[in-house]
């Protein structure tokens, strides 16, 4: 146990979990990805720490400490916890929802455009029977 | 049209009514009016007459006198269909629109299937029945109709 405590004079363990607690708490805001990543992160950190420890571990600590390597060179459209890719994320969901929003707006527009011409041939027809109507009882009409 | 102008065999009232109808299609309400009022004093019985005056009352955008009009008529003839039917009209245009399915209703059906009006009888039922369900005219077709409106 000392010798652990002798590393980073900390629980690595316990470094991650404060930072996944950290992530969880100081933006309320922020997506999931992004918190996933910070918390992913911290795993991590704290697995390569704690790794050389391990009889054995000093590849399990390499792995770890390569893939955060990998993770923070990553391509921005490959990673969520990055702040590009977050922000493209975020956009392409909302773009999705005004454009269901816009769909079914144009929708309701059909609906009453369909409504307002069934009502207008009604009427139009009505006018119509109307007028003749009226034309028919004067040309029939009695002296 | 050309019916509508040819004049032979026909008697004085009716060419006032023809005229009236002609003016009515041009918009000139107030002397289709009067010509319907030349055709009811021409004529020995001024049922026609005074239905058509009612509906051009109703045309012009004058339900009101329409109804006091062929109410009247209606009461001294209780048979004539066309004066039920342009009644009606004027009811549901005044918006008295439980009078008017009232007149609709006390027409007896065979009678008004036989007649020439049952279409504009079936016509004037389908389209009161449309239109109440979504509480009155498409927006382009509303217009001011009462009297005393200061839009008019």
């Amino acid at each position: 146990m000392s010798s652990i405590d002798g590393v980073g004079n900390s629980n690595p363990i316990q470094d991650a979990q404060n930072q996944s607690d950290k992530a969880n708490s100081e933006s309320p805001s922020r997506s999931f990805g992004a918190v996933l990543s910070r918390a992913a992160d911290g795993v991590l950190a704290g697995v390569a720490r704690v790794a050389p420890m391990i009889p054995g571990g000093q590849l399990v600590g390499m792995a770890a400490q390569g893939l955060r390597e990998l993770k923070g060179t990553a391509p921005d459209g490959l990673t969520s916890g990055v702040a590009g890719g977050d922000e493209q994320m975020s956009e392409m969901f909302e773009m999705q929802k005004q454009s269901q929003a816009f769909n079914l707006q144009y929708l309701q527009l059909q609906t009453e455009l369909q409504d307002d011409n069934r009502r207008f041939s009604t009427l139009t027809n009505l006018m119509k029977v109307r007028h003749d109507t009226a034309k028919s009882a004067i040309n029939n009409m009695h002296a | 049209m050309e019916q509508s102008l040819d004049t032979t065999d026909q008697t004085p009232a009716q060419q006032q009514l023809k005229r009236a109808f002609v003016l009515t299609s041009y918009g000139f309400f107030q002397e289709a009016l009067q010509s319907c009022e030349r055709a009811a004093n021409l004529s020995d019985d001024e049922l026609v007459p005074r239905t058509i005056q009612g509906a051009i009352l109703t045309a012009s955008g004058r339900p009101s006198d329409a109804m006091k009009v062929l109410i009247r008529l209606q009461r001294e003839h209780k048979n004539s269909i066309l004066c039920s039917l342009y009644l009606a009209e004027a009811c549901f245009l005044a918006g008295r629109h439980r009078r008017g399915w009232k007149t609709l209703n006390s027409l007896e059906e065979e009678a008004v299937a036989q007649s020439p009006w049952a279409e504009f009888y079936q016509n004037l039922r389908t389209a009161w029945e449309e239109l109440e369900e979504i509480e009155g005219l498409p927006g382009p077709l509303r217009v001011p109709m009462g009297e005393d409106d200061d839009e008019r």
